[in-house]
């Protein structure tokens, strides 16, 4: 199935992410639960936005995001979660395999990336150092349709010729948004 | 039937060969010269509209120009065309020699045919690239002839489509 790209917005995960996401029930931080959500940095936030065609979500409320699997296309179609976090940061909320139902899209059994238990952040930085990077993006299609998947590495030959090639592979930027616009 | 250019190679997805056949006068020529136009407009990676290519691990992103038409094709396809007739051989299809001048006689020099050359620049190039090989008026040549060994050593399996 071919999807003409409309918009996207993608993000590079962090090792302190993907230990966030990957980390056992019985890994906790002292004090409390730890966090089980994809954290979307200040400076990333209003590319999400645009991407979601919302405002800034008020404390306590949530964005609500139908997405479908981009590997695996007939799988029902999931719900992503978007709130606020403290210094204008977003959350992708339970996204923690382990303590909540992650995203199929960005699951091991897709091949995203994971850490064995027991493993930590810096175990989470040797993973990403040897992949060169691990990037979740969302992908709205020209039917309006949005699809999450996950991108590894930097981009090869014809990757590198995408428009959103810098936002969507690599390590060299955090991430962003692009839009299609007709050539006129 | 009417079949479109996309169709015949949409067909390329499934068969290695494709056989287009119909009484005379029923288009399978023209349909042909329309194929090599619609391959000679497959837009090129660089500035045409972005793609997500669901359920593709192999290539998530590609490439579509406008109006496109979803080819099961690699990306880097090159093609022959070539009219049989009666005279057309082996030496001219796998392998052959021809005669070269060479201090002041003339020497025999081996030369691939059409599908060794095809197949040989094939095997030296990416995972992206593929080859089509056209072949117009296929019964006017000694199919024997011009196939020799690969009637059996190539997988012979055709696409049938009438054209009335």
């Amino acid at each position: 199935m071919i999807i003409k790209i409309a918009e996207i917005w993608s993000m590079r995960i962090s090792a302190a992410t993907l230990y966030n996401i990957e980390r056992t029930t019985d890994d906790n931080p002292v004090g409390g639960g730890g966090a089980v959500y994809i954290q979307v940095a200040g400076g990333l936030v209003a590319d999400l936005l645009q991407f979601l065609r919302s405002e800034y979500p008020n404390n306590g409320e949530v964005i609500e995001l139908e997405v479908g699997n981009f590997l695996s296309p007939t799988k029902p179609k999931e719900m992503l979660t978007f709130s606020s976090k403290s210094q204008g940061r977003m959350r992708i909320a339970n996204q923690n395999r382990h303590r909540a139902i992650r995203l199929s899209a960005w699951s091991p059994e897709e091949g995203f990336p994971s850490l064995e238990a027991g493993q930590n952040t810096e175990d989470a930085r040797a993973v990403l150092e040897q992949i060169e990077g691990l990037r979740i993006f969302l992908v709205r299609g020209e039917d309006g349709d949005v699809w999450a998947g996950y991108t590894v590495g930097e981009a090869n030959e014809a990757q590198a010729k995408q428009p959103f090639a810098a936002i969507n592979w690599g390590t060299a930027t955090s991430g962003g948004y692009w839009r299609y616009e007709e050539k006129k | 039937m009417t079949v479109t250019p996309a169709q015949a190679l949409a067909a390329l997805a499934d068969n290695k060969n494709v056989l287009l056949y119909g009484p005379p006068g029923t288009g399978k020529t023209w349909l042909l010269s329309n194929i090599i136009n619609l391959l000679n407009s497959r837009p090129e990676a660089e500035g045409g509209r972005p793609v997500l290519n669901v359920g593709n691990p192999a290539e998530v992103f590609g490439v579509a120009g406008e109006g496109e038409i979803d080819l099961p094709l690699p990306k880097n396809m090159t093609f022959d065309w070539v009219t049989f007739h009666q005279s057309y051989s082996y030496e001219e299809f796998i392998i052959g020699k021809f005669p070269l001048p060479k201090e002041g006689g003339v020497v025999l020099q081996p030369f691939f045919g059409l599908l060794m050359n095809a197949a040989i620049n094939l095997s030296e190039s990416g995972p992206d690239a593929g080859h089509i090989i056209i072949i117009d008026e296929l019964n006017r040549a000694n199919a024997s002839q011009v196939f020799g060994e690969f009637i059996t050593e190539q997988p012979l399996r055709v696409q049938k489509t009438h054209m009335r």
